[in-house]
């Protein structure tokens, strides 16, 4: 045991290992706060997100050499030669690859590679963009088109055009603008100019004012915070900072002379001045943030951590140990996977914890966080049924449910900013802990119960007889009580929230309805049961069917994309909720032509 | 005498319920999946609200599964005789007794707000007021008398009976309507040439009606029309048509009356204005962070003016009726509230407090009983 804490700790310690006083600080440099996406966030999470967009991974390999999604962002944010040439742009549509005359035994290609035909391919994103029923191609062109629309909003986050280094920039235009104001506001007063000099000057000055301009309604990355006289928190993005550079007597925001500054010691390889001016910048958020700065760092070590990968293959871990101990009947195994077990949920539970604070909600914001939250809530329930069974079931099932579940989660983060602000009509933290909480609880009660009746089903096929039929039953009938309680519960206050919103209790919306067919579904298990005509056997193979009418509660509606719960919808996956919806009916009929009726009831 | 003790039996079996169950689940799955290709409106009306779901083969028209009414009121009666006469009533059984009493009213609200509740819009610009709402779905044809010079008389007729019926004498005024045709869908276009049509006055004269299928999806907006002639059969024909937009001159007898048809309206006790409307979008996106109307309600009776916000998930309520932030103007600051009128809002929050109740008391009892068996 103590072994195995010991490893954690050091795996721990190794992922926050920072001390490298020879390079840059990139660890500091990813906990710098910026405002993207309408919330603040790390610097950190904006290149993660921008990676997943772009490349589909958090990291960039450069040669040989790992680049980590910080790094990458701030070389593209400071034109660095090298972000041309780096392999980010996935693009594996055998099609657009053709298109793009790229060789096809590669799937991510260099901005240099594509840059000859960007603008055909924005043009043509932009002509999809409202086409129904797209094709394969269609869609993979338009996802490109992002791709490239993002990147080319990252490398103007500090200058509209890429000849010049930002810090020579900055500083030639803050040097000149007093003169350049001076001279326009003469012009203005007196309708001429003294000679060609100043003429040209005020050529510059105006094309200056128009590409700042552009920038300052075009860029949505916002890098400059200030308080106002109202003692409100304000963030500004690079070109609105530099207009305000035309009143006469303003002083540049600290930040952007720190950003100027990084960039030019980044530039000359200054690798002291670079560090203790980061260090700088994050003391002078620290003067404006104060303590929602602990929230950004806090996120930092979120994404450096990734707990919920990290569970994940904690969870792996015990699927083969009590898999083993299944084959060898080993005690030392069991008594291992039950405390990897113990560690994963920790750790699972961590995720949530900090997921919370982060986001000041309840742990249910998206279809994401939904899917982390079912695992926990499924696993926690299976640990508790372990401890009152004890028939040696819980960890197995625990490694099931925990793995499924993130790896869901793991593939719909691609898809977004797992952390996004909340619309207007879900912004209530009180109807998303109520609602939205018991809403996931059902589904995670019917999971459960779906997966003991799977496990019932194997067991009787392999004729297993270590297991009692008899305590599965109890389990699973439980589960149901447990699922019908929550989910009833849940759609009532989802009724009750959208008469709050919507003005009616209930509107025959496919998420409603989704719920509802749980309830009905639940109660017909225990309705059934009650009147003896399915006896263990039944209840069981219902308890596997209830899996399908929660997989189609929970992901399939949002596939049909109508209704009211829009920020729900989604398109892709629907391949994998078929594959999901046929293993159910195979188990279930395995299990209904298979096995012979218990006479137990 | 045992025909219908056979007869109630069978009602109130667990048997009965469970087919229920069955049939409520089949017509909920097949009413989600409807909705891919129509509106809400319409997969309520052929779905939820109705008693049968038909199906048309050939231009029959036949019932080929009980609609959600029909379930609903097979569930009403199963759960109020196994209340009744199957389940005992006894301390053990308590919960189960309050969780189907609860159902029972949870179904009986149901049933109440889909016929007598309604659902409206208004759409506001700033500074704008007005007194009544429009139905998105319902249409009406109204009929103004402005002989007295003192006010107007308005009489309204809703398009269903027009459907329905083949002449109507309305007490209120001194004429039969006689109905010659009603298209629940319709295109007009103008056309120079009168063909075959049998309207003989009014703008419709110079109008060609097409009918059209009507359009189940929420996103398109059926036009109806109708055909009518006032005293008798023989005389004038005039089009009432919802995309004619104003009201037609019509003489009846010696009296002159304007006639439209016009969505259904709502009218309340009280003025209501809408003072400001506020977006507001976190920066640098457009993801909306609240939606907010300033309003003020002006009381016909009283007078009294009162100024309140309506904003998401913050609805106004004001007799009976229930005002909602239900979207805006894109150009002008403008707003669109949803306005629902249901007398029974209140069922459904009783009857679920009384399920929830039942159900944790039904389940802490069974959790009792497995805790003392398990230990003992």
């Amino acid at each position: 045991m103590k072994k195995i804490t010991l490893l954690i700790i050091y795996f721990l310690l190794s992922t926050f290992s920072t001390a490298q006083s020879e390079n840059f600080n990139y660890n500091e440099l990813g906990q710098i706060p910026v405002l993207y996406n309408g919330r603040i966030q790390p610097f950190d999470s904006l290149a993660r997100y921008s990676l997943l967009i772009i490349r589909e991974k958090t990291k960039v390999i450069r040669n040989t050499e790992k680049i980590t999604a910080t790094q990458w962002l701030w070389e593209v944010f400071s034109h660095n030669k090298n972000i041309y040439t780096d392999k980010v742009f996935l693009i594996d549509n055998p099609e657009v690859q053709h298109e793009l005359n790229l060789s096809p035994n590669r799937k991510v290609y260099s901005f240099n590679e594509i840059k000859n035909k960007i603008s055909l391919i924005l043009a043509k994103a932009s002509a999809l963009k409202d086409k129904d029923n797209k094709s394969a191609y269609e869609t993979n062109i338009i996802h490109l088109g992002q791709k490239i629309t993002l990147f080319n909003i990252l490398l103007h986050t500090f200058l509209p055009f890429d000849k010049i280094s930002f810090h020579n920039y900055f500083k030639q235009y803050s040097e000149n603008i007093k003169n350049q104001v001076t001279i326009f506001n003469n012009y203005n007063e007196q309708g001429q100019l003294n000679n060609q000099k100043e003429k040209l000057t005020l050529v510059k000055f105006n094309q200056d004012f128009k590409r700042h301009l552009q920038l300052s309604k075009t860029s949505n990355i916002y890098l400059y915070v200030f308080t106002n006289e109202d003692k409100n928190i304000i963030w500004s993005n690079t070109g609105e900072e530099l207009l305000k550079h035309l009143d006469y007597n303003y002083t540049s925001n600290p930040l952007i002379v720190n950003y100027a500054n990084l960039n030019k010691y980044y530039e000359s390889n200054n690798i002291n001045k670079f560090n203790s001016e980061l260090k700088s910048s994050q003391n002078q958020f620290k003067k404006i943030l104060q303590n929602k700065q602990t929230l950004v760092k806090l996120e930092y070590y979120f994404n450096k951590t990734s707990p919920f990968i990290f569970a994940m293959i904690l969870y792996i871990a015990v699927f083969l140990l009590s898999g083993i101990f299944y084959l060898i009947n080993s005690n030392i195994l069991f008594k291992l996977s039950k405390w990897i077990c113990y560690i994963a949920f920790s750790v699972h539970s961590l995720g949530l914890i900090a997921r919370m604070l982060i986001q000041q909600r309840p742990p249910v914001t998206n279809l994401y966080s939904s899917s982390v939250f079912v695992g926990w809530v499924a696993i926690a329930l299976s640990l508790l049924q372990e401890k009152i069974f004890k028939n040696k079931l819980g960890y197995f099932i625990s490694s099931i449910l925990g793995f499924t579940t993130l790896i869901i989660a793991y593939h719909l983060s691609f898809q977004i900013d797992t952390l996004e602000q909340m619309q207007a009509v879900l912004d209530s933290n009180f109807w998303l802990t109520t609602h939205v909480i018991t809403i996931t609880l059902g589904y995670s009660g019917t999971f459960l119960a779906g997966l003991i009746g799977t496990i019932y089903i194997f067991k009787e096929i392999f004729k297993i007889k270590s297991i009692d039929n008899k305590t599965l039953y109890t389990m699973a009938y439980s589960l149901i009580c447990f699922s019908l309680f929550f989910s009833f519960i849940g759609t009532v206050l989802g009724g009750i929230w959208a008469d709050q919103s919507w003005g009616r209790f209930w509107g025959w919306d496919p998420k409603e309805n989704g719920a509802l067919l749980i309830v009905i579904f639940n109660s017909m298990i225990l309705h059934f049961r009650l009147s003896g005509i399915f006896k263990i056997k039944g209840i069981m193979i219902m308890c596997i069917l209830g899996n399908i009418v929660t997989a189609f509660s929970w992901f399939g509606v949002n596939m049909l994309g109508v209704g009211l719960h829009s920020y729900g919808f989604m398109n892709s996956a629907v391949q994998w909720l078929i594959l999901y919806i046929s293993i159910q009916v195979v188990i279930a009929y395995l299990g209904f032509n298979f096995i012979k009726d218990d006479k137990f009831k | 005498m045992t025909k219908i003790k056979a007869i109630i039996n069978l009602l109130s079996s667990l048997k009965f319920a469970l087919t229920c169950f069955v049939a409520l689940f089949i017509i909920i799955l097949v009413g989600t999946f409807a909705q891919i290709n129509h509106g809400i409106y319409y997969v309520q009306k052929v779905y939820f609200h109705s008693f049968f779901i038909f199906i048309t083969v050939k231009n029959i028209t036949i019932p080929i599964f009980p609609g959600g009414a029909l379930i609903g009121t097979m569930l009403i009666i199963n759960l109020s005789l196994s209340t009744i006469l199957k389940i005992k009533w006894t301390l053990k059984k308590s919960g189960l007794l309050i969780i189907h009493l609860g159902l029972i009213l949870l179904l009986l609200g149901g049933g109440l707000t889909s016929c007598i509740s309604t659902e409206s819009q208004i759409y506001l610009e700033e500074g704008k007021s007005t007194f009544y709402s429009e139905d998105l779905n319902l249409n009406e044809l109204i009929i103004i008398d402005s002989s007295n010079p003192k006010f107007d008389k308005l009489i309204a007729i809703d398009y269903k009976e027009l459907k329905q019926k083949k002449e109507i004498q309305h007490k209120s005024i001194p004429f039969k309507i006689n109905i010659h045709n009603t298209f629940d869908n319709s295109q007009l276009n103008i056309t120079k040439i009168n063909q075959d049509t049998v309207v003989t006055s009014g703008i419709g004269k110079s109008l060609a009606l097409k009918a059209l299928p009507i359009f189940t999806k929420d996103n398109l907006k059926n036009n109806p029309s109708c055909i009518i002639s006032f005293n008798d059969n023989k005389s004038a024909t005039y089009l009432f048509s919802l995309d004619i937009n104003g009201t037609q001159k019509v003489k009846i007898n010696t009296n002159t009356y304007y006639i439209q048809l016009q969505p259904k309206r709502y009218y309340f006790p009280f003025l209501i204005t809408l003072s400001k409307f506020k977006d507001d979008y976190y920066q640098g996106t457009s993801i909306a962070k609240s939606y907010l109307s300033e309003i003020k309600i002006t009381d016909f009776k009283t007078n009294q003016v009162q100024n309140t916000k309506v904003y998401m998930n913050h609805p106004f309520r004001k007799e009976l009726f229930t005002f909602y932030q239900a979207s805006f103007g894109e150009d002008i600051p403008s707003s669109v509230f949803q306005v629902v009128f249901n007398p029974g809002w209140l069922l459904p929050y009783i009857s679920s407090i009384i399920i929830t109740l039942g159900l944790l008391i039904h389940f802490s009892i069974h959790l009792l009983f497995f805790l003392k068996k398990k230990n003992s």
